[in-house]
């Protein structure tokens, strides 16, 4: 870009602190239209991470602004988008843990979201009540061993994607996709059913009064306006926030690595990536134990912010739902991932229920238009009751007119200089 | 044969099903040397090729590569003994750019791999950038300098023949097997496979084996050459003795003709 200030940059930041300013003081209810507002003071995030066609120096401060400040306050208005952010971002990072495996190194894994409820059974086995009669003395965990356990969280499901994927690594294709289905729901039914002889998962009643992170911390900031669970949801926002950014750096520094061209070279080409000396098995194991990882992590959080986990939260559904934002985003490209995991989310959990919320606002109150009354319109008809079907339509638009995802993945020239530094 | 053997391959044999497609070859190849394997389309040729890089294994025989045997060893195991290879049917990884496709190759070098990428250490930092330097001079060695951060998909028909020989050079081996490096190519295109052949000896002092079906490239470049037919061995030695070794007359243009032109030649010229 040219040196001075461009045109767009002015912009783009005009509009960034207008629509800030526009959510902070007018649009902080859940409507249609504050839900729109909070969509559109997304579309900076997307834009100002673009560093092809926004200056890095416009855009870092855009973006920092939106996520370190419009977000927080807007969420401390209304904890309901703090909560939507929340939940991006726990699906953003196993988004990229998901890229890894399919996007990077082309293994189609049906049952990526076994990893997950692998680190939510153990943060909330360590750290409640049910835990503690299992496990006894020392237990529970208090809730500050969070960040311990969501350290150790990452080994766990890294060693158990490496034992999962140990024996079906050998496989290729649609039989590994098949394999993964399999082990995917032998977790879930595990979790199920692991209540006898020795309750360790409580069965589907699930496990609850799982213990949360800095509970003491929101205690002591909480005022009349702003109560302790806000505090605590700025909280799990900070904490978020902060594994996305350890995740997409993750992504990029071993997307540029020797491994991530591994990964690369696997996908195109097996049998020419085994010729030029890379050992087929090691190189996917561990793309499927990063990926693990990620989703472990991920699942330590998930429990807390719940406090509540049961084997429902981990079924099929979620897998595809993990696969569905990386397919729509850009497999393999990272930008492309977030926001695939973004759109998704908040198409899920807001989107659609504003929609409906809209609509049964006009058909209680009767609103006609061209004569025909609202409160004729079947209850049926709710957008959020059918929220798997537009998401498929959506996906089937995508895949004729956008097969390689909303951001496709680009490869970058490495030069002699920026060798080894991408981050 | 004298001299310093690098390849030593004996009575290598395959059967799929009823078929022997590679039934008791022998091959032997000196240090430095460049030898050619011939032999009509469906002689055995390129699976002799995938029996000693590992991708089939074979039901008997033995393949020395510096004394260490390949057989029984997975591909990127024959890669690492220091056997590189290229495809008949070109094999590059087409979404990655030229330069990337020739690191890949580069990976088994790198000690530092994952937890050094992951924290950017210096030992990483380093050896990624003499990593990118290497690639770097061996494309200037095939001449595609210009052409590092296309994708190999992209490249012209030449082009990736050449940048699949460059990736397989970044394995460092000791021997190059190239499956068919003129096919598909014009005139023009095979004088220029021929010198980069020549050069892969010369200036890096690298061995080659190739398959080759161009005659006169066949007959130019190589010391010692070897025919195959219906899996066996007919036939080897110098390009005069083969080219006018009955057999291999036979071979390619039936019996008849091999008749009218047989001359009293050496049974086998080994």
């Amino acid at each position: 870009m040219a040196p001075g200030f461009p045109k767009r940059s002015v912009w783009l930041i005009a509009y960034t602190l207008a629509v800030t300013l526009l959510c902070v003081f007018v649009f902080t209810g859940n409507g249609l239209i504050d839900t729109a507002a909070f969509l559109a003071l997304l579309v900076p995030l997307f834009i100002a991470s673009d560093f092809d066609k926004c200056d890095p120096r416009v855009g870092m401060p855009v973006f920092a602004f939106v996520l370190l400040c419009a977000l927080p306050i807007i969420g401390m208005r209304n904890t309901f988008y703090l909560d939507v952010a929340i939940q991006v971002g726990i699906f953003a990072v196993l988004a990229l843990g998901l890229n890894i495996v399919v996007g990077f190194a082309g293994l189609l894994d049906l049952g990526f979201i076994a990893f997950f409820a692998v680190g939510a059974y153990l943060w909330a086995i360590v750290s409640s009540p049910h835990g503690a009669a299992l496990l006894g003395v020392g237990f529970p965990l208090q809730g500050d061993a969070f960040f311990v356990v969501a350290v150790a969280a990452v080994f766990v499901a890294a060693g158990t994607g490496a034992l999962l994927g140990l024996p079906v690594l050998r496989l290729k294709g649609d039989y590994l996709a098949i394999v993964t289905l399999g082990f995917g729901e032998v977790i879930r039914v595990l979790a199920n059913n692991l209540d006898k002889p020795v309750n360790i998962t409580n069965g589907p009643q699930g496990i609850a009064a799982i213990a949360q992170p800095l509970t003491e911390v929101a205690g002591a900031l909480a005022t009349t306006t702003a109560p302790a669970f806000k505090w605590q949801a700025l909280i799990y926002y900070a904490v978020v926030l902060t594994l996305v950014l350890v995740a997409v750096l993750a992504n990029r520094r071993l997307d540029s690595s020797s491994i991530g061209r591994s990964w690369l070279a696997i996908r195109e080409d097996e049998i020419a990536a085994q010729a030029m000396g890379i050992p087929l098995v090691r190189t996917k194991l561990i793309a499927f134990a990063t990926g693990a990882a990620f989703a472990g992590t991920m699942g330590v959080l998930f429990a807390a912010k719940q406090t509540f986990v049961s084997p429902e939260s981990f079924d099929f559904n979620q897998s595809i739902g993990v696969l569905a934002m990386i397919v729509l985003g850009g497999l393999g490209s990272i930008r492309g991932v977030m926001m695939g995991a973004g759109l998704v989310t908040i198409l899920n959990l807001q989107v659609l229920k504003s929609l409906s919320a809209g609509l049964n606002h006009l058909r209680a109150t009767g609103f006609e238009i061209f004569g025909w009354s609202f409160a004729n319109l079947p209850t049926q008809f709710e957008p959020s009751k059918y929220e798997r079907l537009i998401f498929g339509l959506i996906l089937i638009a995508m895949m004729l007119y956008r097969p390689r995802g909303l951001v496709p993945a680009q490869r970058r020239p490495i030069s002699a200089k920026n060798a080894g530094r991408v981050s | 044969m004298t001299g310093d053997l690098l390849l030593d391959v004996a009575s290598l044999r395959k059967s799929f099903g009823g078929l022997t497609a590679v039934d008791d070859v022998t091959l032997q190849v000196e240090r430095g040397s460049i030898v050619s394997v011939i032999g009509p389309n469906g002689a055995g040729k390129t699976t002799f090729f995938n029996l000693i890089t590992g991708i089939y294994r074979p039901d008997l025989g033995t393949a020395l590569l510096d004394g260490v045997d390949l057989v029984g060893l997975r591909p990127d195991q024959v890669a690492a003994a220091g056997l590189a290879r290229t495809f008949q049917n070109i094999r590059l990884f087409a979404g990655m750019t030229a330069l990337e496709n020739v690191l890949v190759a580069r990976s088994m070098h790198m000690r530092s791999g994952y937890w050094g990428a992951l924290f950017h250490t210096r030992v990483y930092a380093d050896q990624e950038r003499s990593a990118v330097a290497d690639a770097s001079e061996l494309l200037r060695f095939v001449g595609l300098a210009e052409r590092a951060d296309a994708l190999a998909g992209s490249l012209a028909y030449g082009e990736q023949r050449r940048l699949e020989i460059a990736r397989a050079l970044a394995t460092k081996p000791k021997l190059l097997l190239l499956d068919e490096p003129s096919a598909g190519m014009n005139p023009q295109e095979t004088e220029d496979a021929k010198a980069l052949i020549l050069r892969i000896r010369s200036e890096l002092g690298i061995a080659v084996v190739l398959i080759e079906h161009d005659m006169r490239l066949v007959m130019t470049v190589s010391d010692h050459i070897v025919v195959l037919d219906y899996g066996r061995k007919i036939a080897e030695g110098g390009a005069d003795d083969i080219r006018t070794h009955p057999k291999v007359i036979e071979a390619y243009l039936g019996r008849g003709v091999a008749a009218r032109t047989a001359t009293p030649e050496s049974e086998e010229a080994s």
